[in-house]
């Protein structure tokens, strides 16, 4: 497959795209579900 | 005393306006509806009065701060400023119900008894006033000791009252309260505190009159959540404690509550006067009705069925719209653009993507406009009582209604909502049976399909087939939540139930302006939210769906590689990375009458469910190459599985799938708030596993009868 520009611009948003999601269904939730004792309750430490 | 950087804190009973006035101060959009136990989080957020910068903390409503609940103990601990990096407010603001004075200034006196600068606020004076109740604020400030401000919170020239009420208070006054306890109870108190309370615990010097006053009351101080030595001394000391009082010939489990509403009613005997005297109301005209044994469940279900069948009704219109603007749009930049991969990526996968899902759009607006009618109305508590009934008779403990309910529009908040519950099991117990109601994501996949599936014909001359298939769901989430607590109930026996008291609120009038900026918010989540995941997803399967690129040039439409009723598209998407995976887990779905392509759907929505719909418009866009003119419903009825020669969809597809949506734990977002609310992956991991367990066995029974039928 050649490299064009649309190619090229088609890849940079798969690469954005994953990008996302791995950010939002792993790193975002693992952080999100670890609850941190020294905070409040809901989580609302500062 | 200079004003930079000092916290107010909103306390009160449920409902009484706490979040309304917190959005008026602040002119932030903290949800709020007319029934108890909306705020169950802490909400921070700024304002600016007299040139002052003060930081505003929204408190979940608590009847008083004995902390039994996780949102009365979220409360408690703000106000004794136990919070790590965070001392306590400089000013509390008790925001009061003022038709409900008395039992309202329990917690008001609870709070002043911690020592903070305190002002009354006297909230809804107007529905006061309507029944005949009338308070002279200037009375009770001097009853108290403390301002005292009367307002309605939805009035601006109230708020601003209230500005300039805070703008005057003088934090450096101090301002004891002036109820003194009985001297055995003091005598008590004081045993407790300095035998106890001050040489072996940590709590907040503050909190030490009222600590040894719920100590005294209630006995209990395992599990609390301060930390203390010497627990056997502890008992000793309460024992004592409380025989200090019983030698009196006093009650220690309730000689604070007659003190304190002694000292109430001498401070509202004459500043509070009702002058209709025991007239009933609008709304107790109106419950008598609502809430009867009979109408009330038969009301709930007629007001359900009308819902659901104005959402499918009303929006078809603006669907029709959206479906055109995408097909049109989707002409155009493919005619428009150079052909191309991103041509391809843009029409296949973003639009299809994106607009097989935005169509749902008006449904979803109609559905939150509804709810939020029956929030602002007040009739979302009358449901709650009217599901109390259901809800005891399994055993699920009351307070789980309203959580139940806020799962209609979203699991998160009921989840969340679920703090309310004081018993740990029940608690759980409603956690884990919360994600069966059937939220807002479900709606664009029972629509589609029901659509496709469901034929339109006329029911009783009123109602619609399509209409109560989709009601029918909604009441197969309510029964299989209680089925499901059933069993649990079961398997973890909560012990015995204590009761339920819900207050009512008086019926309103919806504030049309909040309904639809509610409405908005809930649409901009759903497009923006929901749409950035739908053309993330859509971008990487169409990628999954297009590659790798298999030499078609030998092949004809004759050719022997061809399956039987199958394109060249068909031929490549088959081989493609997203086609070879759904083929291996097909054998695993084909009991439930899904092919590979709903495979590929169903693990692409457990990222949200409403992907589904994007991932298929997407599967089929590629499939279709070209020819995007039709629709996605069009697209399914016509769908024919080259393998059978038999079309891929039946009234049993149709249903089996609905099913597995209305049953699986498809939702990320719902297992990660499972793991913070029980602090732990056993829950959220035993969640996911029955559900969708119990998904599959019933799509499989729901598919099998209803294909040999």
């Amino acid at each position: 497959m050649e490299l064009d520009f649309q190619t090229g611009v088609a890849f940079g948003m798969l690469i954005l795209a994953l990008g996302y999601l791995v950010n939002r269904y792993v790193v975002i939730p693992l952080k999100k579900s670890s609850h941190d004792e020294s905070c409040g309750p809901d989580c609302t430490c500062k | 005393m200079s004003k930079e950087s000092l916290s107010i804190a909103l306390v009160g009973n449920p409902n009484t306006g706490k979040s309304t006035i917190f959005n008026a101060l602040t002119g932030l959009r903290q949800k709020i509806a007319n029934y108890p136990g909306i705020t169950v989080e802490r909400k921070t957020g700024t304002t600016e009065i007299g040139g002052s910068k003060y930081s505003v903390i929204d408190l979940p409503g608590a009847y008083s701060l004995n902390y039994k609940k996780l949102d009365e103990r979220i409360a408690y601990e703000t106000l004794i400023g136990s919070y790590e990096h965070e001392k306590a407010p400089d000013l509390v603001l008790v925001v009061a119900d003022s038709s409900n004075l008395d039992r309202n200034l329990y917690l008001a006196t609870q709070v002043m008894d911690l020592n903070l600068p305190v002002m009354l606020v006297l909230n809804m004076v107007d529905v006061a006033e309507e029944r005949g109740i009338s308070i002279d604020p200037d009375q009770i400030s001097e009853a108290l000791n403390i301002p005292v401000i009367s307002i309605s919170a939805k009035n601006k020239e109230d708020v601003e009252k209230l500005k300039e009420a805070i703008e005057a208070f003088d934090l450096s006054v101090p301002r004891p309260l002036k109820w003194i306890p009985s001297p055995t109870l003091l005598e008590a108190m004081q045993l407790l505190i300095d035998e106890w309370i001050k040489p072996c615990t940590n709590i907040p010097e503050r909190a030490h009159y009222i600590e040894a006053l719920r100590l005294i009351s209630e006995t209990e101080f395992i599990g609390a959540f301060y930390k203390f030595e010497d627990a056997a001394k502890g008992k000793r000391v309460i024992a004592k404690a409380q025989g200090i009082i019983e030698k009196e010939g006093g009650n220690p489990m309730a000689i604070e509550v007659l003190r304190r509403y002694n000292f109430i009613g001498d401070c509202t005997s004459e500043a509070s006067t009702q002058t209709k005297e025991n007239e009933k109301t609008l709304t107790d005209k109106i419950d008598a009705i609502v809430t009867h044994r009979v109408f009330g469940p038969v009301i709930f279900t007629a007001i359900l069925l009308f819902m659901f069948q104005a959402i499918f009704s009303w929006a078809t219109p603006f669907m029709d719209f959206i479906d055109l603007v995408f097909v049109e749009g989707g002409n155009w930049v493919s005619n428009t653009m150079e052909p191309g991969i991103l041509n391809d990526l843009i029409v296949e996968g973003i639009i299809a993507g994106l607009g097989g899902v935005v169509i749902f759009l008006p449904q979803i607006v109609f559905l939150f406009f509804f709810i939020n009618i029956l929030e602002g109305t007040g009739y979302m508590a009358r449901a709650a009582f009217v599901m109390d009934g259901f809800m005891t008779k399994v055993g699920l403990h009351g307070r789980s209604v309203v959580p139940l309910m806020s799962g209609f529009a979203c699991a998160i908040p009921g989840i969340m909502a679920a703090r309310t519950i004081e018993n740990w099991r029940d608690r759980i117990i409603t956690i884990m049976v919360l994600p069966f109601m059937a939220c807002s994501a479900r709606l664009p996949v029972y629509a589609l399909l029901i659509a496709a599936f469901v034929p339109a014909t006329t029911v009783l001359g009123v109602f619609t087939l399509q209409g109560i298939v989709f009601f029918g769901l909604y009441i197969f989430g309510i029964v299989m939540a209680l089925l499901a607590a059933l069993v649990m109930k079961k398997i973890f026996p909560t012990g015995q139930q204590t009761p339920f008291i819900m207050e009512l609120p008086s019926y309103k009038l919806p504030k049309w302006g909040l309904v639809l900026q509610n409405v908005a918010e809930r649409g901009k989540i759903f497009v923006v939210e929901a749409g950035k995941i739908i053309v993330m997803i859509s971008i990487a399967l169409w990628f999954l769906a297009s590659f790798p690129k298999v030499d078609v040039s030998d092949i004809t439409a004759d050719s022997t590689e061809l399956l039987e009723n199958e394109t060249i598209d068909s031929y490549q998407l088959r081989h493609s990375y997203a086609g070879q995976f759904g083929q291996i887990i097909e054998p695993a779905i084909e009991p439930l009458g899904f092919d590979w392509k709903i495979g590929i759907g169903l693990i692409t929505s457990f990222a949200a469910r409403e992907v589904m719909v994007g991932t298929l418009n997407t599967i089929y866009s590629i499939e279709a190459g070209d020819e995007v003119n039709e629709t996605l419903k069009e697209k399914l009825i016509n769908d024919i599985n080259p393998k059978t020669g038999k079309p891929v969809y039946s009234l049993a597809t149709a249903i089996s799938l609905m099913i597995f949506f209305a049953l699986a734990m498809q939702c990320m977002s719902t297992i990660a708030i499972v793991r913070r609310e029980t602090n732990s992956w056993k829950w959220p991991t035993a969640m996911f596993a029955y559900m969708t367990a119990l998904a599959y066995i019933c799509s499989f029974i729901a598919f099998q009868i209803g294909s040999n039928w």
